[in-house]
């Protein structure tokens, strides 16, 4: 599945995303980080559900949401 | 006689015309008295009067403002005063000779008495209903870009001189076609499979480009592709690259978003789903974006219980449960959709809205020709129209765009206010209701409420 975490620590974005991969998500190197408000960045990673828990745990991670598909009106 | 209608203007000063003229609307043969009357002081050869005319009183004479003895004396306040006629009025056929005549005499004036026309604009409005209604499979007819601007009241902007200039709208959608419509930049991610302005014209955000354009023709816009990978992180993306883009150089000052979720998954199983929880990173970055600066249209959705879209799930249709994430902010500005008889097409989305309950903001129009349909841009089928809360969004956004060429100053929630303010308000309650909004937007009415009280470019 796709989600989008939250993340606020001082960590570089690479350094972000092997703490990712170690949690067992998939994380696009190519793909850049979003910034939200002064301190978080988003991150969009592919990982399955049971690995959710995982990434929610690792130091710095604030939240970790569905990225869901949406349709054209 | 085959003469030249005019009206004939007689001097005739009398403290009691009103009454006179009561008295020539009660009964034929006093009318004919009154006129013959006048005619009399001026010779009625080679004048023919127009069969049940009255003579009409006139107060004031040419140039004259009116004072306070003339206003006194209208008024249902002062009844024991009565206005002095200074002239009366006949209209009537003449001869050319009789004509040249009365032009030497001092105490009379003749002006043209021209034919008039029905305004054809007054037939859109002339069909549109206000009590509501609803318009289900089979659809009625689409309508033409002429009957949509009619209705819209683009014509007291555009001859104005607002039609959207200095203004560009951001389309967050499938890709818009540059080469039809003015794509002057946006945003895709590196490799992203469709770059700005290159999406086909049959694309929807072609459609949307198109119908940007219904109100504000001179807009320019850029193209935010993401559709193509159609998730919230991809939304997220873009949002950020219009925040960007408004941080460098102000623009754009406005997006539309014609697009969203068409079924609500299990609470208890996706508590941060975006349909249920406010603080998801793409509700946030909206938040962002409004409040920078940037108006956001959202459509409603396509889910409305009367004949929702294919796509939605049962999960999603109907009143509560229809518009939802992004698209039910308190912030955005949420837009269902009406045919031009202002009936609530059956798919649009119902409030209350899932974050802010009193959803949509607005109504607006679909099911015209703009992009798709005969003579236009992406083909001739004469079944294809623009539909979907989808067009109705940006032929809002195009409105909102045009009112933001005379003001640019207006803040999203300035312009958000506006539109509600004036909008038509249409079904069977008085103000908001959860079909459609506060009613549908109507550019003249906000043009003339902004116009009154707030400075304008120019």
């Amino acid at each position: 599945m796709e989600w989008l975490v939250t993340y606020a620590g001082p960590e570089t974005d690479d350094e972000v995303r092997g703490r990712l991969r170690d949690a067992g998500a998939s994380v696009d190197p190519h793909r850049a980080t979003i910034p939200m408000g002064e301190a978080e960045r988003v991150f969009q990673i592919s990982a399955p559900t049971s690995a959710v828990g995982r990434v929610q745990a690792l130091p710095g991670v604030k939240g970790v949401y569905p990225n869901s598909q949406q349709i054209p009106y | 006689m085959t003469g030249i209608r005019v009206l004939l203007e007689i001097a005739s000063e009398r403290p009691d015309a009103l009454e006179m003229h009561s008295a020539a609307v009660e009964g034929e043969s006093e009318a004919e008295r009154q006129a013959a009357d006048l005619l009399s002081d001026v010779g009625g050869a080679g004048i023919e009067l127009d069969q049940n005319c009255t003579p009409i009183p006139m107060f004031l004479d040419v140039g004259a403002s009116p004072g306070a003895d003339f206003i006194d004396s209208v008024q249902p306040l002062h009844p024991e005063l009565a206005p002095v006629s200074r002239t009366m009025i006949l209209p009537a056929e003449i001869s050319r000779e009789r004509l040249d005549d009365l032009r030497g005499n001092p105490n009379v004036s003749i002006w043209p008495n021209s034919p008039l026309t029905l305004f054809s604009a007054h037939e859109a409005m002339d069909s549109a209903r206000s009590d509501g209604g609803v318009d289900c499979r089979p659809f009625r007819d689409a309508v033409d870009l002429a009957v949509l601007r009619d209705l819209l009241g683009t014509d007291m902007l555009w001859d104005s001189g607002y039609r959207g200039q200095s203004i560009v709208v951001g389309i967050l959608d499938e890709g818009v076609n540059g080469d039809e419509y003015p794509v002057i930049g946006g945003f895709a991610r590196p490799g992203a499979f469709v770059q700005p302005g290159a999406a086909a014209i049959t694309s929807h955000g072609s459609m949307c480009a198109a119908d940007v354009l219904v109100a504000a023709p001179a807009a320019r816009l850029y193209d935010y592709p993401f559709l193509g990978i159609p998730n919230s992180g991809g939304a997220l993306q873009m949002f950020q690259a219009v925040l960007n883009q408004w941080n460098i150089d102000g623009t754009p000052q406005i997006t539309n978003n014609s697009y969203g979720f068409a079924g609500v998954p299990d609470p208890a199983q996706a508590p941060n789903h975006e349909i249920h929880d406010i603080n998801h990173p793409l509700h946030r970055k909206v938040r962002e974006v409004v409040s920078a600066g940037v108006a956001c249209f959202f459509a409603a959705g396509n889910c409305g219980q009367n004949c929702p879209s294919g796509r939605c799930h049962p999960s999603g249709i109907g009143p509560g449960v229809s518009i939802h994430a992004s698209n039910s902010l308190e912030e955005v500005i949420t837009v269902a959709a009406v045919n031009s008889r202002h009936e609530r097409i059956g798919y649009s989305s119902q409030g209350p809205g899932m974050f802010e309950p009193q959803k949509p903001d607005v109504a607006s129009y679909s099911h015209f020709f703009g992009n798709f349909g005969p003579g236009r841009p992406a083909g001739t089928a004469a079944s294809a129209f623009d539909n979907g809360t989808s067009a109705a969004t940006p032929v809002a956004a195009g409105v909102g765009a045009a009112l933001l060429s005379a003001n640019p100053g207006l803040t999203p929630a300035e312009l958000k206010l506006l539109l509600m303010d004036t909008a038509i308000d249409i079904g069977r309650s008085v103000g908001w209701d959860a079909d459609h909004g506060r009613g549908v937007v109507n550019a003249a009415a906000a043009f003339s409420s902004m116009r009154g009280r707030l400075p304008l470019v120019g």
